[in-house]
């Protein structure tokens, strides 16, 4: 079946970005003889699926074919397939992770294309029955020895050629942009006749309408912050990765005694004391990767808790590992500009009001004469800890919202320095809203923990998959403020008083007062934090925000941000 | 000294929006005032300006009444 398939005349040239208003240009892409590739993740349903499936089997052409990406299937599977039988769909994309509907697939009898990450997914999706490959022109010429065609992603010319040079079949250009390039060039004249003068421009120039962000003498591609999520959820990994596509990724600063870098001191199978669990050098070490993996892209911040022992320790590590901002919330940090002296770093707060933003811009300007460069304002929708009582959570005066234009106001008394939403954000739509009201930007957190990048463990993700709506909600926590997280079983052993014993050998936090607090709510917040990351669910606390109940699959940092900023193949990174 | 007393307990009255009769050096500022702890961190501050002060941060957390406040201010107050 599939050596014919990819057998064709012209060089099988993949759908690599998603055009804003992308039913012409998938219509263009089709008559130009291109692979256009609708991903279910954009429809709601299948019915919605079916019908644009529909519109693009009219546009077809010679030589074109409808392909469907699997990634980020919301609705039943069985309808999915339905629907793409009726419009002649010839072809399936999905990652090496076999999607558990794999048998609905197979009896598609369709012609499989599996995105693979290194050697050993190819091997799997190999003997999965993929019928062919997709991958990073780097690796092209080892998959060619398992006998299979491999196709190419490719962000510049030099990758194109290469991933020619080393037998790939077909390409998947990543960028408009990269339509200028030798081997696409007969591909790229016979799309731009294809498309409309209004959509030729979107693709010469891409059809971003984000505004940049500025913060101090950063300048981010894009308005978009990834959260700094402890213990272990963000670090060199996803903040890396954040940055590389031109946004801000913030390394979490907490629990660094775990990380893969740190050798500390142990007790009862623990870091011993607050300098084994939040060693600097480990802090340090993961700064430095995170902005070598930036590549020199976006900005790599560190988010401190305020509350955590050894707060200054983690600021100098901050600033030796060469973080660019740093962002710190669950209390006010008052003391922050005093510690990193005339150090060029971003100092940014988190505050839940416009009262704390006062109170912190007062005393930063008498004590320090500094101004915030950033604030971020964190609403009841966010994961981890609240800055409201459990009441205050819930109150419609506190949504997102409405605490906005106190916050705006409050800025506006001294100064423009951008202020960033976080809190339930989902999707591009509502950035636009937020910015719409006035904010500069967004902090994002549960989104990102829907990616390979996100360096928690596998399981980690899954509970937070799987969560629905019911399961998630708020939780008392040691240090005295609400959390929101996964309801899992060990909420009910924590009531039954069967929950791991609290034994406070790290001392993490300074408000749970060596274990009191732990004691008031019947956990220790560390121990359950890590044992979370590790993938241990019986014993972890999965923190999430609202929107965890809508994650549903997993997706590369690039495809979300590409789907966030809407701008077609990020050009304003890569072109 | 009075003058002191009479001070702090107006920085305290505006700050929370509370009649100054209604403080006394015995009042705590969250168990008796209400204050929650943006208020507390409030009400340091403007101690600090009206006295022309730097009260460090471990000393922040034991003022926790109108007399705790007095008593640091009388003992390093500039004379
Ligand atoms: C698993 C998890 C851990 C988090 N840990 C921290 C943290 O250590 N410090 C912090 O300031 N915020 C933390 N947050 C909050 C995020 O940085 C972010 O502001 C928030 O989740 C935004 O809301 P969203 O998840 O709806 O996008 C955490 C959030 C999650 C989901
Ligand atoms: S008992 Fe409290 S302070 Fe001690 S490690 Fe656990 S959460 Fe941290």
């Amino acid at each position: 079946m599939s050596e014919s398939f990819f057998n064709t005349a012209s060089l099988p040239t993949l759908q690599g970005w998603q055009a804003p208003g992308s039913l012409d240009f998938q219509a263009a892409f089709l008559r130009a003889g291109g692979w256009a590739l609708p991903r279910t993740e954009a429809f709601p349903d299948a019915a919605k699926l079916r019908e644009r499936l529909q519109e693009l089997k009219a546009s077809m052409r010679e030589g074109g074919k409808i392909g469907l990406d699997l990634r980020g299937l919301r609705d039943s599977a069985d309808a999915v397939m339905a629907a793409a039988r009726e419009a002649g769909v010839a072809f399936l994309l999905h990652t090496a992770e076999l999607p558990p509907t794999l048998d609905l697939l197979r009896q598609a009898n369709l012609p499989r294309i599996v995105a693979v990450q290194n050697a050993e997914e190819a091997a799997q999706a190999k003997a999965g029955g993929a019928s062919a490959l997709l991958a990073r022109p780097g690796l092209v010429a080892a998959l060619r020895s398992l006998g299979l065609p491999v196709m190419a992603t490719a962000d510049t010319e030099a990758e194109a050629k290469q991933a020619m040079a080393d037998g790939a079949i077909g390409l998947q250009p990543r960028t408009p942009s990269l339509l200028d390039a030798s081997p696409l060039a007969a591909f790229r004249s016979r799309l731009m006749a294809g498309l409309d003068s209004m959509a030729q421009t979107l693709v010469r120039r891409g059809a971003c309408t984000l505004p940049r962000l500025r913060i101090r003498n950063l300048d981010l591609a894009y308005p978009i912050q990834q959260g700094g999520m402890g213990v272990g959820i963000s670090w060199e990994g996803l903040a890396g990765a954040v940055a590389h596509e031109g946004c801000v990724g913030l390394v979490s600063a907490i629990g660094t005694g775990y990380h893969g870098s740190a050798n500390p001191k142990m007790r009862l199978g623990r870091p011993d004391g607050s300098d084994s669990l939040n060693p600097p050098k480990a802090l340090e070490w993961i700064i430095r990767e995170a902005r070598e993996r930036s590549a020199g892209r976006g900005a790599v911040g560190v988010n401190i808790l305020c509350a955590i022992e050894g707060y200054e320790a983690a600021v100098k590590a901050s600033l030796a590992g060469g973080a660019q901002m740093i962002v710190s919330g669950a209390g006010l940090p008052l003391g922050l500009p005093g510690m990193v002296g005339d150090a060029d770093v971003a100092l940014v707060p988190i505050v839940s009001s416009g009262r704390a933003l006062q109170v912190i811009c007062k005393q930063w300007q008498r004590k320090y004469n500094r101004l915030p460069d950033a604030v971020v304002l964190e609403g009841p929708e966010s994961g981890g800890h609240q800055g409201f009582s459990h009441e205050g959570c819930a109150d419609p005066a506190h949504t997102l919202e409405n605490i906005l234009p106190e916050v705006i106001a409050e800025r506006d008394k001294w100064g423009d320095f951008p202020v960033l939403v976080a809190g339930g954000v989902w999707d591009h739509a509502d950035i636009q809203k937020f910015l719409a009201l006035g904010a500069s930007g967004v902090q994002m957190g549960t989104r990102f923990i829907g990616t390979f990048e996100c360096d928690a463990s596998p399981i980690f993700k899954e509970v937070i998959l799987r969560a629905k709506a019911e399961d998630i909600g708020l939780m008392k926590s040691p240090v005295g403020l609400p959390a929101r997280g996964v309801r899992t079983s060990l909420q009910a052993r924590i009531e039954a008083g069967t929950a791991p014993q609290i034994r406070c050998v790290s001392n993490c936090l300074s408000p749970c007062g060596h274990g009191k607090g732990a004691a008031a709510v019947g956990y220790c917040i560390a121990d359950r934090l890590a044992d979370a990351m590790k993938g241990d669910q019986e014993n972890g606390l999965f923190f999430t925000g609202s929107n965890g109940a809508k994650l549903r699959d997993l997706i590369s940092v690039r495809d979300l941000i590409e789907e966030l900023t809407q701008d077609p193949g990020l050009q304003r990174v890569y072109a | 000294m009075a003058d002191v007393r009479k001070k702090v307990i107006a920085i305290i009255a505006e700050q929370l929006a509370k009649p100054e009769d209604s403080i006394s050096e015995s009042s705590h500022f969250v168990d008796d005032l209400g204050a929650d702890s943006l208020d507390t961190v409030e009400i340091i501050m403007a101690i600090e300006e009206a006295f022309s002060l730097e009260i460090p941060e471990s000393e922040q957390e034991k003022i926790r009444t109108v007399g705790d406040a007095i008593a640091y201010i009388e003992k390093h107050a500039k004379a």
